[in-house]
């Protein structure tokens, strides 16, 4: 079973998300006719979660979630509009690895807000819950 | 000149075919293509399905192009409102040609 259909089934544990997708495409921000794939797509309240399977180095893992944060931004009343998202005034960045069993959050400008470790499903979604 | 149109697609195929027509078309034209929003689920059912394209011809916005999935049916507008006659025939013609299922409208003024 692929990363992000198991990180699917935490966030669905964690009970508390309004919101739960999985392989979401949304558009990029600046090229016309191609898509961003999100790998798991979430809304608490009125703050949307972007998550995405741990990529190879930080850097890229921060341009993939800065280009998701600016298309939500951007087309924020188009994705209301086609019931994507509710309304929604806050975006969180999270990258996770079932390899390494991590969730970090980063914030928009690139810094590591935080790491937390996890050991099965039931941890990360006791993790999701407190978010 | 106004020239809305709405017409019915059948499937994602034939959408993202004329997306690619358009993004092909539309720079030869001289017009700017801007994505405006879009999603779409890949897993089975798809529930999400749409998408908005705005039409520049150097800062003036001179139409739209939406879609989105409704029962199954992609349900499209084209909206060209602000452009020259000659140029608007020459897309009818292009997209006509390449989509017999879709009929333009021409309403002269």
């Amino acid at each position: 079973m692929s990363d992000e259909v198991e990180f699917y089934k935490a966030i669905k544990l964690a009970e508390n998300f309004l919101i739960n997708k999985l392989r979401v495409k949304i558009f990029h921000p600046t090229l016309p006719g191609c898509y961003l794939e999100v790998d798991n797509l979430a809304q608490k309240g009125k703050t949307v979660f972007v998550f995405e399977g741990k990529s190879r180095n930080d850097g890229r893992a921060i341009r993939q979630l800065k280009d998701r944060n600016n298309s939500l931004i951007l087309f924020n009343d188009f994705y209301i509009k086609i019931c994507l998202v509710y309304n929604f005034n806050s975006i969180r960045l999270f990258y996770y690895s079932f390899k390494s069993q991590v969730i970090s959050e980063f914030n928009i400008n690139g810094n590591k807000i935080f790491t937390t470790k996890f050991n099965n499903l039931k941890e990360l979604a006791l993790i999701l819950r407190n978010l | 000149m106004e020239q809305k149109n709405e017409f019915v697609i059948l499937t994602q195929e034939r959408l993202d075919g004329l997306v690619k027509l358009l993004i092909k078309l539309f720079p030869r034209t001289g017009i700017k293509i801007a994505p405006e929003g879009g999603a779409r689920e890949t897993i089975e059912p798809i529930e999400i399905d749409a998408g908005k394209y705005g039409f520049f011809l150097g800062s003036t916005r001179i139409g739209e192009y939406e879609y989105q999935l409704i029962n199954g049916l992609y349900k499209c507008s084209l909206d060209l409102r602000g452009l020259p006659e000659e140029l608007y025939i020459d897309i009818k013609n292009n997209i006509e040609s390449k989509f017999p299922e879709i009929a333009l409208e021409v309403n002269t003024k």
